[in-house]
């Protein structure tokens, strides 16, 4: 029996989010095509990423080492850990720069009725770090939603006797409030910060 | 549905669809549960970002004949909602885990949406425990799942005062001189008198009861809440 492997190859790039028949077959061309060399790094790098790259042992984060890039590092801050969602949203906050302390990714966030539950968030994980770490502060940046505040009370509530802040929510910078949803508004106001000119 | 009918909701569930979208299953007053599609829901630019958020009572208009319709209009009034996420909104993700799995779909509830809508506002002020205790026996009975508490299941004499009486699960109340629940606060159940009743006993009754509707389906906010420190 003949083998299709265009047809293979085709249906394989389907499971891309965002690309559909049309668009894998377009790839898939190009690929075979115009660019066999770009190709074949592409299948190489592609290989080597699914069979090295885990989670780091530490925070969650996903690295082909042992640690990760961030918890290896050991000019940072080892006393402020920022627990967050996602993996995407430590490239977010690491892109501004703003945050010199360490991480921890819960790959998630509570949703009973999705049942995913602290088992799956890795809180124990995270409880046993502080423990064991000289932690100062948690800062709890889960999203904005029902989920992410009952994730981070659900965190809050297991952690005693260190400092626990929630990421603030407010104005987007160079926004005009005519144009910000009401609920932003309230919140902003609610989490007002004085002002300290030096 | 017109699409150009306003219609009152409570957003049950959301999750993501693509990129961009939201899926949710919302409880109407008119329409009972539908499920309905945000397009692009999760832009920032979105005229529906931050709007799908449940606690709170929505505004929406949807199009399409299909079963799942297609958000084109929504509308909350945020005065109302400014209250931050506490303890008590993991009741309230409970009350919305139970409706997500005990409400049919495209069943009119119009009772049960006030009675949810009153609740809402009544574990505002109210003792917690006790407002749930009672919605979950109001809702019991809007159903059909409803508790028998007139009669002793053996052999239908009604229910005494001043005897003893057991729960048994699926059927009813009955006498048993080890029983622990006295004819009197069966009735005071039936009244919602509820302060009257020992707590640990009634929220056997409720869980119980509602255990069977589940039928072997597992509650995960519960597991969650064991294990918040109270």
């Amino acid at each position: 029996m003949q083998t299709d492997l265009l047809n293979d190859l085709i249906n394989s790039l389907t499971i891309l989010p965002g690309v559909g028949k049309k668009s894998a077959q377009r790839m898939a061309l190009y690929l075979l095509d115009k660019n066999k060399d770009g190709a074949s790094l592409l299948s190489k790098t592609l290989q080597d990423a699914v069979e090295t790259i885990g989670r780091c042992k530490r925070c969650r984060m996903l690295t082909s080492n042992e640690y990760c890039k961030v918890c290896s590092d050991t000019s940072r801050d080892n006393q402020s850990i920022c627990v967050i969602e996602n993996p995407s949203d430590m490239l977010a906050i690491e892109s501004t720069g703003g945050f010199r302390g360490k991480y921890f990714v819960l790959l998630g966030r509570l949703s009973p009725i999705d049942g995913v539950g602290p088992e799956d968030l890795g809180i124990d994980q995270l409880l046993n770090l502080i423990s064991k770490e000289d932690v100062k502060e948690i800062i709890l940046a889960t999203s904005s939603t029902v989920e992410g505040d009952a994730t981070a009370i659900f965190i809050k509530d297991h952690i005693k006797d260190i400092k626990v802040s929630r990421i603030s929510y407010g104005i987007p910078i160079g926004g005009e409030l005519e144009y910000v949803d009401g609920n932003t508004i309230a919140r902003a106001i609610q989490g007002r910060t004085e002002i300290n000119v030096d | 549905m017109n699409p150009n009918d306003w219609d009152e909701c409570f957003l049950l569930h959301q999750r993501s669809y693509g990129e961009t979208s939201v899926i949710a299953d919302v409880f109407t007053k008119s329409f009972g549960k539908i499920s309905i599609i945000a397009r692009g829901a999760k832009k920032p630019k979105s005229k529906f970002f931050g709007y799908l958020s449940p606690f709170c009572k929505l505004k929406i208009t949807c199009s399409g004949r299909s079963e799942l319709k297609t958000l084109t209009n929504i509308d909350r009034d945020f005065s109302l909602s400014t209250d931050n996420f506490s303890k008590t909104s993991y009741s309230l993700l409970y009350i919305n885990e139970l409706l997500s799995k005990l409400l049919p779909k495209n069943a009119i509830h119009e009772e049960l949406f006030d009675l949810y809508e009153q609740f809402l506002e009544k574990v505002k002020h109210d003792d917690l425990e006790l407002s749930l205790r009672s919605f979950e026996l109001d809702m019991l009975e809007m159903l059909g799942y409803g508790i028998d508490f007139e009669s002793d299941i053996d052999n239908d004499d009604p229910i005494r005062k001043e005897s003893q009486y057991r729960f048994i699960s699926e059927r009813g109340f009955r006498k048993s001189d080890q029983g622990e629940l006295s004819g009197k606060e069966i009735f005071d159940i039936r009244d919602r008198n509820l302060d009257q009743v020992p707590r640990g006993s009634l929220k056997r009754i409720t869980k119980e009861a509602i255990l069977l509707c589940l039928d072997g389906r597992e509650l995960a906010s519960r597991d969650i809440f064991r294990r918040l420190t109270q």
